[in-house]
């Protein structure tokens, strides 16, 4: 079982390798040694599935450690997998959404100059991934952490010659590094308290903390700014809008399906320590709920069809984060699994109506694309059916799971429980405006084309955000776009998934199956709350019929807003326009924080640059320092003569000093 | 009655077992030298390196034979222990990378290939002596055994000038060492009454008076003095950067790596054994110069345009990173610099190989201009290059982090933090000329500039690197990547080594 583990974590890594060193010869072989690294990787994954099954019950927490990697002032850091029912539910599927991803890439990056350095990224970030949900102690932990820090900074900026790009690369990597520093600084309290960075030994000792011991708070608080910088909960959500910059594929995979949900992870992973310190678990909840809401109404407003996408996934990101924070535990990892399925299908739809547009993101430019495109609208269909809550599709189940697991808790959890159905509503909205103005409606002259026999071809290739003007060599998007209705590997992607979202609610059937509750069960075992937030049959029921009839109004809202009475739309943004402006703008967040953070901060930056540090740093202490080093380079080098009487005088010299202090001792 | 004489009078006992890697080492080097006065070609280009590294093979399998064996042999003279036998493999480690890089180059060529291997294989013949040394005497005999090889091999490039100034100044220059570390070995025998380190050790319990006796200072200062020199650690370093340049390269890697290993490994059997009640005595005096080394190794890199010259003066400073791992006087301490060093080894000589395949394929030489673009057109040792010198400068994934970090743990665990803090900043200066390197190699574009070479050709196309003597040789190329990626695994993977550095710690068992 801990050899199927070790090949999962080896195979993403072989890839990478092989890829980056091979990137000459490979081209476009790349793209299927990738997806072939990753598919081995999620049937080792299945393996290590099968083989924890067969152990029993109260075995299925196994550690596996490699070697140690040091063990010096009290800290040992050995390489340490744990391998238990929540990570193998991680792996199974991050290994089986990446296969997928990885397969519908190889077409959707065809042309692309850069596809070897694209996939060697991938296999890179699936490896990170991996090693970031598998890790058996808080030092690799850290390590995979930063890891998809950097490999979703290296895909967000893969189209290095972009602008936009580029600067939304800087903007995610600086604000995951602000929970980088979160992550790492709550571990540094974590040990003190517990004295070891192995998982298993911190939770054996987490029973014996008082409740709300004050600095166990505040490190994992600290560890909630690193769980919320990762799964763009606010206020560090602006980079999540903006990694949009990266291809539609990475957008799916790691902006969607993995790497966002790595904090819901690990919130999930410390229940024992959060359930003593019920302060810090309720700043989660509570964060996580006021981000679903927040986001959800971003989402009624872009145009953009990415970014629509994008802001619905920090919504369910929220109902997540929100239900692991409140003990909710299997439904949260249980939203987060068909969370992956429906969003990484919506991502890839979108890829494709962004091909049949020729790399036009703008929603107010598409329409009638239902007769052209019947595949991606049967599976984007489906995808936001899933998203709205609509029984029987798998969003239907886990997200009134959570709902109704959140209600359990009573008191001022309600609010929690309210708020949620509200952007539930909502949610069926905004994923139905999407689905009619793509759809639904006049064809656009593209969609006409299609109607042809034609894909339209941009004549002039721009940017979507800025409009610029741009070639197709490397370090932009290729001159080609692809359609799933042409392109075999996007349609098997796509296929798989949208089967996967239909049925992936049947896991979790209140009272018929309960499937993932009880495979998690060893993981939570001893927990206070997996089994006692199990609602009564007719509050889950009563719950699901009210989702359900909450998701199918906002579907008729949104039919008759967007498709029924074309126009009312404006109307409603007219009347309401100063509401409008303010989710149109996503809440000024990124205008909050510019002016709030940046701009402060640069202010101070250039006053303390312009008085303290012309002044004091530059002038005394750096050019102080480095006159010293340059002063001291040079009498280096001066008595670097090369005349050996000189360097016998100066061993001669030296022996004197030397001499002369050993002597003062006699 | 000549009967009954040759019954009674015994031979002295010999331990071949033990003798058997100098045997090996020593055989090998006369082996070596009379191969070399055949006259076919294939026997002096081919033959003799191939000798050479049989010879080497065998010594390090002897080594390894007699690992756990822990005896002193010959009266006592040498001891066969982890230690010695840890760093004679490290010897021979940096001697087989040597004669590969030597196999063709010029110098074996202008010289004589016999002399030239035999020499090498001398060299480390005194090395192993020199860290198996249990008395006055046999670390002299080792150091000279050393040294004066040396001093040849320096010069062995005979029609480049530059080449036997580097071999006089490093004659005249070293002379001046060993005599010094002459003089302090016969006061401390005066003072002491013992040429034995066992018997110094015993005449100087702690708080003796000894302790204060000027005559036993003055010889303790010289020989720090005297072994400083060696160690090239400030301010005895001055014939370092010179030495270094001139050298032909693969004899400046074998300096650069295996003496500054075998003078590392003097100290510590010599202060940590013999003079190791004397520690509050001479820890302070190492830990200045530690300091200072730092300070003036990684200042004097900075500003210099020589590849070559830059290595010679990082080498200083690592030179006194290491020392911080003797001034604490522990077996941390001792654990940290035999890892430090195996590390050392690694990252110095991928990095040396690059400037010999450099300097073989341009008219450039050494100088930095011959690594500008080379990441573009040459992957293979533009990324070694790049990681020996992150390595060097101590980024984690390489042994260089796991080895600066045993050797600040080490400091601060023997009340040395200033010491551990010197050593960051220090490596913090460092990066400045590491990172121009790196610098040159990827973000440069491939020079167009060519320097006037007498016969060279006055229009070469622009965007040509001018072409140097020959092409680098796969071999040298093969070292460059090997030792890179042995600077990665020991820097991902550090367990087996430091187990094996932590094995020979507790050679000298008495520290704590």
């Amino acid at each position: 079982m801990t050899t199927a583990a070790w090949i999962v974590l080896a195979l993403p890594l072989a890839g990478t390798l092989i890829i980056s060193l091979g990137y000459r010869f490979l081209g476009r072989a790349a793209g299927w040694i990738g997806t072939l690294a990753i598919a081995g990787s999620f049937a080792a994954a299945v393996v290590t599935f099968l083989k924890l099954q067969d152990q029993a019950q109260e075995h299925r927490q196994v550690a596996a450690t490699l070697y140690d990697y040091a063990n010096t002032v009290g800290v040992d850091a050995k390489i340490t997998i744990l391998i238990d029912p929540l990570s193998v539910l991680m792996i199974l599927v991050v290994t089986g959404v990446s296969t997928l991803i990885h397969l519908y890439s190889v077409t959707y990056m065809a042309s692309d100059r850069g596809v070897a350095r694209y996939f060697a990224y991938l296999n890179f970030f699936v490896f990170s991934m991996l090693l970031l949900v598998l890790a058996g102690n808080f030092f690799l932990l850290i390590v995979g952490w930063a890891f998809v820090g950097s490999a979703s900074y290296l895909l967000i900026s893969f189209w290095f010659r972009r602008q936009t790009a580029t600067r939304a690369g800087m903007k995610a990597f600086i604000i995951n590094h602000v929970g980088d520093i979160g992550l790492t600084l709550g571990v540094f309290f974590l040990f003190k308290h517990f004295g070891t960075l192995d998982y298993l030994g911190v939770f054996e000792q987490a029973h014996t903390v008082s409740t709300n011991n004050g600095d166990l708070v505040a490190g994992m608080i600290l560890l909630l700014v690193g769980a919320f910088a990762k799964s763009a909960q606010m206020p560090l959500h602006t980079w999540l809008a903006d990694a949009m910059e990266g291809p539609t594929p990475v957008s799916s995979l790691i902006h969607a399906a993995t790497m966002v949900t790595a904090g819901v992870y690990l919130i999930a992973r410390m229940w024992p320590l959060f359930e003593v310190t019920p302060a810090a678990a309720n700043v989660g909840a509570i964060v996580g709920c006021c981000t679903l809401v927040v986001a959800a109404t971003i989402a009624l407003t872009q145009t953009d069809i990415k970014r629509v996408i994008a802001y619905s996934t920090m919504s369910q990101i929220g109902y997540m984060v929100m239900g692991v924070s409140s003990g909710a535990y299997a439904a949260g990892m249980f939203h987060f699994m068909t969370h992956a399925f429906f969003k990484a299908l919506l991502f890839m739809g979108a890829g494709s109506v962004i091909g049949a547009m020729a790399g036009v993101q703008d929603m107010n430019k598409m329409g009638g694309f239902r007769k052209v495109l019947p595949f991606t609208f049967v599976t984007m269909l489906i995808g936001s059916l899933a998203l709205a809550g609509i029984p029987p599709f798998s969003g239907f189940f886990s997200k009134d799971e959570i709902l109704a697991d959140v209600a359990q808790r009573g008191g001022w959890h309600w609010a929690l429980v309210v708020a949620g159905y509200f952007a539930a509503f909502l949610t069926a909205i905004y994923a139905f405006r999407l689905m009619f103005r793509v759809f639904g409606g006049k064809k656009v002259p593209e969609a006409e084309e299609l109607a042809h026999g034609h894909l339209a071809h941009a004549e002039v290739h721009t940017n979507p955000t800025d409009g610029e003007v741009e070639d197709t060599d490397i370090g932009f998007p290729g001159p080609e776009h692809y359609i799933a209705e042409r392109a075999l590997p996007m349609k098997v992607a796509m296929g798989v998934l949208a089967l996967l979202a239909t049925i992936a609610g049947f896991l979790q059937i209140p009272t018929v199956t309960d499937e993932i509750h009880k495979f998690l069960e060893p993981t939570f075992h001893g927990s206070k709350y997996y089994d006692s937030l199990g609602p009564s049959d007719s509050f889950s029921f009563i719950g699901m019929a009210v989702g359900a009839a909450i998701g199918l109004a906002g579907i008729f809202i949104a039919w008759q807003i967007w498709s029924k009475r074309p126009g009312t739309s404006t109307v409603i943004l007219n009347r309401f326009k100063p509401a409008y402006t303010l989710l149109f703008n996503k809440w000024y967040f990124d205008e909050v924080i510019d002016y709030a953070v940046v701009r402060p901060t640069a202010w101070v930056g250039r006053f303390a640059q312009q008085t303290f540090e012309r002044l004091f740093i530059n002038d005394a202490l750096v050019g102080g320092t480095s006159l010293i080093v340059r002063a001291g380079s040079a009498a280096v080098r001066a008595a670097q003569s090369g005349l050996l009487r000189s360097y016998a005088a100066m061993l001669l010299l030296g022996l004197g000093g030397v001499a002369l202090y050993f002597l003062l001792q006699s | 009655m000549i009967a009954a004489a040759t019954q009674t009078v015994h031979g002295p006992h010999i331990d071949v077992a033990g003798l058997s890697p100098l045997i090996a080492l020593g055989g090998g080097a006369i082996v070596v030298l009379l191969v070399g006065l055949l006259r076919p070609r294939f026997v002096r280009e081919g033959l003799v390196p191939l000798l050479s590294l049989v010879a080497l093979g065998a010594t390090l399998g002897l080594s390894i034979w007699q690992w756990n064996e822990g005896k002193s042999i010959i009266s006592g003279a040498l001891r066969v222990d982890s230690l010695a036998l840890g760093l004679t493999a490290l010897f021979v480690i940096a001697g087989m990378l040597t004669v590969v890089l030597s196999w063709r180059a010029l110098a074996p060529r202008e010289s004589a290939h016999g002399e030239y291997y035999a020499m090498l294989l001398a060299s480390i013949a005194g090395m192993s002596v020199l860290v198996q040394a249990q008395n006055l005497v046999t670390l002299f005999l080792g150091l000279e055994l050393l040294s004066i090889p040396l001093y040849v091999l320096c010069a062995t490039e005979m029609r480049r000038a530059s080449s036997l100034e580097s071999g006089l100044k490093y004659l005249i220059v070293g002379s001046v060492g060993s005599a010094t570390l002459l003089y302090g070995l016969a006061l401390i025998y005066g003072a002491t009454g013992s040429t034995d380190f066992a018997g110094i050790a015993h005449a100087l319990p702690k708080g003796s008076a000894m302790l204060t006796d000027p005559l036993f200072l003055t010889g303790m200062a010289l020989v720090v003095v005297g072994l400083a020199f060696k160690a090239s650690v400030a301010p005895f370093h001055q014939w370092t950067p010179d030495v270094y340049e001139g050298a032909p390269t693969p004899i400046t890697a074998f300096m650069a790596t295996a003496t500054k290993a075998a003078a590392l490994g003097v100290f510590i059997r010599f202060f940590d054994v013999a003079l190791i009640n004397a520690h509050d005595n001479w820890a302070p005096v190492l830990a200045a110069l530690a300091a200072v080394t730092i300070v003036v190794g990684n200042v004097g890199a900075i500003g210099q345009s020589s590849v070559k010259r830059i290595l010679a003066w990082s080498g200083v400073a690592q030179a006194g990173y290491m020392l911080a791992g003797v001034v604490v006087g522990t077996q941390l301490g001792i654990q940290a610099v035999t890892f430090y060093l195996a590390g050392y080894l690694v990252m110095n000589i991928a990095a040396f190989a690059v400037v010999v395949a450099r300097s073989r394929e341009t008219a450039l030489g050494d100088s930095l201009a011959a690594f500008e673009g080379l990441g573009g057109r040459n992957p293979f040792l533009g990324w070694s290059m790049t990681i020996a010198m992150l390595g060097l400068a101590g980024i984690p994934g390489t042994a260089g982090f796991v080895g600066k970090f045993f050797l600040i743990d080490a400091a601060v665990d023997g009340d040395y933090t200033w010491l551990g803090i010197v050593i960051v900043i220090g490596s913090a200066i460092s990066l400045t000329y590491y990172l121009r390197i790196i610098a040159a190699i990827w973000m440069k574009p491939t020079p167009h500039a060519v320097p006037a070479l007498a016969g060279g050709s006055a229009e070469i196309e622009p965007g040509e690197v001018p072409v140097g003597p020959r092409p680098a040789g796969l071999e040298v190329t093969a070292v460059a990547v090997l030792c890179a990626a042995a600077t990665i695994v020991l820097g991902i993977v550090p367990g087996p080594l430091f187990d094996v550095a932590k094995d020979t710690a507790t050679a000298i068992g008495h520290l704590l």
